[in-house]
């Protein structure tokens, strides 16, 4: 009797095991290429952190809308901003209209870091 | 079942655990960095890191001449500059299984700065758990801007 709970102890301790890792390479399917430096529409991440869909579609933002690809200020303009005012992080939302319904269009807005 | 058995049993586990945790990729420090602007006076330098919970981009301005002129030496000595001449941004990307593609979990505006080096660093945006890369972006400007992108080789975070 004794044995036949050990075994059905170590039969447990396996099969958690065995589902954690199965449950952790689900999640991991590997990239298959890096992304395009070059590419001028990219997909962005949502709240859940899977690909943004705004009113049941993939959203696909203009890459410029992240920001430029080299600096838009002259130091001089750049000398002029307080070293206070930081830029935050931004991350992708869907735009909502003034009923709440999702536009379909992408808008970044601002969180404090490490808080999207 | 005999003592034997029982041994055998139990030596399986830490293998079958190690077999498991195989699935996951382990976290740990990526670090992409060169020269991505060299014409002798004037080097940047990128250096783009993500970690398990910070990313950030250094920008280093270099020259190949030291105060005395010499020895000269390939984009190695100090090159301060006033405030406003350097500037780093990053964008910190994941994979989308789902859509098989990159997707832009968040980024930052460019920070400016002056001196020889500017750290620019925030902690992750946190997009969950998944593969993430990171893009940095390192420039000096000396007559415009110069330097250039770097990106990270990417790596499971549970962010």
């Amino acid at each position: 009797m004794r044995q036949r709970l050990i075994l059905l102890g170590i039969a447990a301790v396996l099969a958690a095991v065995l589902g954690v890792g199965y449950a952790a390479s689900v999640g991991n399917e590997e990239p298959t290429h890096a992304p395009s430096l070059a590419a001028e529409e990219v997909y962005v991440a949502g709240p859940d952190g899977e690909a943004l869909k705004c009113n049941g579609k993939l959203a696909k933002v203009k890459r410029s809308a992240l920001g430029s690809r080299t600096p838009p200020l002259t130091p001089e303009e750049a000398a002029q901003q307080s070293v206070l005012v930081r830029p935050r992080v931004k991350v992708a939302r869907c735009e909502r209209n003034a009923k709440g319904d999702e536009t379909g269009r992408v808008v970044f807005v601002e969180t404090a870091a490490g808080a999207p | 079942m005999g003592k034997l058995s029982m041994r055998r049993a139990l030596a399986l586990v830490p293998a079958l655990a190690a077999l498991a945790g195989g699935g996951g990729a382990q976290a740990h420090s990526l670090v992409t960095s060169g020269n991505v602007y060299d014409n002798g006076n004037q080097c940047v330098h990128n250096w783009t890191a993500q970690a398990h919970s910070y990313n950030s981009v250094v920008v280093h301005s270099l020259t190949n001449t030291p105060p005395f002129h010499f020895p000269l030496s390939n984009c190695t000595y100090s090159n301060s500059k006033p405030p406003g001449y350097l500037a780093g941004r990053w964008e910190s990307w994941k994979w989308g299984p789902n859509v098989g593609a990159w997707l832009v979990c968040g980024t930052q505006g460019w920070n400016y700065g002056g001196g020889s080096e500017l750290q620019v660093g925030r902690p992750t945006t946190g997009c969950g758990g998944g593969y993430y890369l990171l893009q940095g972006g390192a420039y000096v400007y000396n007559g415009g801007w110069l330097g250039g992108w770097l990106m990270t080789d990417y790596e499971w975070l549970w962010s």
